[in-house]
């Protein structure tokens, strides 16, 4: 299968941070969610990707090729949604029409009035009387509107409220029903990676916990509970996060089935994206 | 990169026009008491252009546009090129307005000497390109944050040079005929430009955005 993007071995050493031979593959026609805590990496890989810092080792590949510095050619085919509204507070939509028009070649004014007119974008007022969602939707707009194959976002739908996230996502599901095109999305609301992506990406402390289809990894991880006394009977190898409460112990479990088989005895349910990160960040304290 | 200045264009222009209508006004003000309002427009030219170029990094840092554009089809070169050109086009749209306005003042004064008012539009474009190509390596280099403190420094760097010069006890060369050459200063401005381009390009090339 061919990739939208392909990052392997990426490495950059910060005070206190860093990023840590993070490898993974968006195949093309689909949607990749990036998960983790804040300051897990997110933005720092991202960055890489783009360009925006100079990682110390690793390689980037996007729509099967490699990006070299200085080189600009293939962000023609990107579309970049960052973590903060990039519009000028005196900009309009029709100055950013004319400012996009001289930016990318194939820029398409008609399709970024339709979705500005779609996502109820005033075209005369300037970005400063414009919510926080409306921005959002704005550099949403801007970067779909030039053919880009693969859109990265970073954060976009943080800091939004339920009923325009949901809008968002329907962009992103609609977006990816051209099967050349992907998505990149970081976030730390997994509930909405949950509902779109198809694959995971989880990130914690700059290296990459896992990385694989949503489905399988739904599919297989679950909460095992069990009392207080009874924890110590667990084989240790099946633990992979554990949380105590003042009734018992929650059991976070790689391979569902098997810990079925093994202790039937114990309720085991499926483990939601939001538990498998909890658990895993916060899971080993017990 | 023609997208890079047209966004710095579209974005100032209300602060454009508010300083220049204050100049304007300003100008009026001062011909009035003083009559020969050339030299004070020329100077108000350079801090106008001066300050609007540097207003435009401070709005690109409000919004973290640096990271915003090199996501876009722009190479560092090209945001760095376009920072150069819009402090050119400011100081073209400052010497003309200046001159304009002197010209008007002027000839409502029945004082207009043309000589002299375009020799101040000349000597304070070279003084401001001057000070443009000593600032931008520094605003690359530490913010616009950081920068704006300097920016006092750096308009002094002239005033430090006369003193050091005096103290040295080497000569100043005579002011009248450092006047008759005045039309090299806004060459100098830009060959300075050309040079502190070079430099700037260098400086962001590395830098971690």
């Amino acid at each position: 299968m061919e990739q939208a993007l392909s990052v392997r071995g990426l490495r950059k050493q910060y005070d206190g941070f860093s990023l840590r031979d993070v490898s993974f593959d968006l195949p093309r026609g689909s949607i990749m969610g990036l998960i983790g805590e804040n300051g897990a990496g997110k933005t720092t890989t991202i960055s890489a990707i783009l360009g925006l810092i100079h990682p110390d080792a690793g390689q980037v590949r996007i729509l099967g090729k490699e990006i070299k510095a200085g080189e600009r050619e293939l962000h023609e085919k990107l579309g970049v949604v960052l973590d903060e509204s990039n519009f000028h507070d005196n900009l309009t939509i029709r100055d950013i029409d004319a400012i996009m028009a001289r930016m990318y070649r194939t820029w398409n004014r008609e399709i970024f009035y339709g979705y500005c007119k779609q996502f109820g974008l005033p075209e005369r007022k300037t970005v400063k009387t414009f919510s926080r969602g409306m921005k959002t939707k704005l550099s949403i707009a801007v970067a779909i509107s030039h053919d880009a194959e693969l859109l990265i976002l970073d954060e976009a739908t943080s800091g939004l409220d339920p009923v325009v996230r949901n809008e968002i996502l329907n962009i992103f599901l609609e977006f990816i029903q051209d099967e050349r095109k992907s998505i990149l999305v970081s976030s730390h609301i997994t509930g909405d990676l949950e509902k779109v992506a198809d694959y995971i990406t989880f990130l914690h402390g700059g290296k990459v916990l896992l990385s694989q289809n949503r489905d399988e990894l739904l599919e297989r991880y679950g909460v095992l509970r069990c009392g207080l006394g009874d924890f110590g009977k667990l084989d240790p190898a099946l633990v992979e996060g554990v949380r105590k409460n003042q009734f018992g112990y929650e059991v976070l479990v790689r391979d569902r089935r098997d810990a079925v088989r093994r202790y039937p005895n114990y309720p085991v349910d499926p483990a939601s994206l939001e538990e498998i990160m909890v658990f895993y960040v916060r899971g080993k304290e017990a | 990169m023609t997208g890079l200045l047209m966004k710095d264009l579209l974005n100032l222009k209300r602060t454009l026009l508010g300083m220049l209508g204050l100049m304007a006004i300003y100008g009026v003000v001062f011909s009035a008491l003083m009559g020969d309002a050339s030299s004070f427009l020329s100077s108000m030219l350079t801090v106008i252009f001066i300050t609007v170029t540097v207003s435009s990094f401070s709005y690109d840092a409000l919004v973290r546009w640096d990271r915003y554009a090199l996501s876009l089809p722009v190479s560092r070169r090209d945001l760095v090129a376009s920072k150069y050109l819009l402090a050119v086009v400011l100081a073209a749209v400052g010497a003309i307005a200046a001159f304009a306005m002197g010209v008007i003042m002027g000839l409502f004064h029945h004082d207009l000497v043309l000589e002299e008012l375009g020799l101040s539009t000349v000597i304070s474009i070279g003084g401001g390109l001057l000070i443009v190509a000593i600032l931008l390596p520094l605003i690359f280099k530490f913010g616009v944050e950081k920068s704006r403190l300097m920016l006092i420094g750096v308009a002094l760097i002239p005033l430090g040079l006369v003193y050091l010069l005096k103290w040295l006890q080497i000569p100043l060369p005579d002011f009248s005929i450092l006047m008759t050459q005045a039309w090299l200063a806004p060459l100098a401005g830009l060959l300075f430009l050309g040079l502190s381009y070079f430099i700037s390009v260098a400086i962001f090339q590395r830098k971690e955005l």
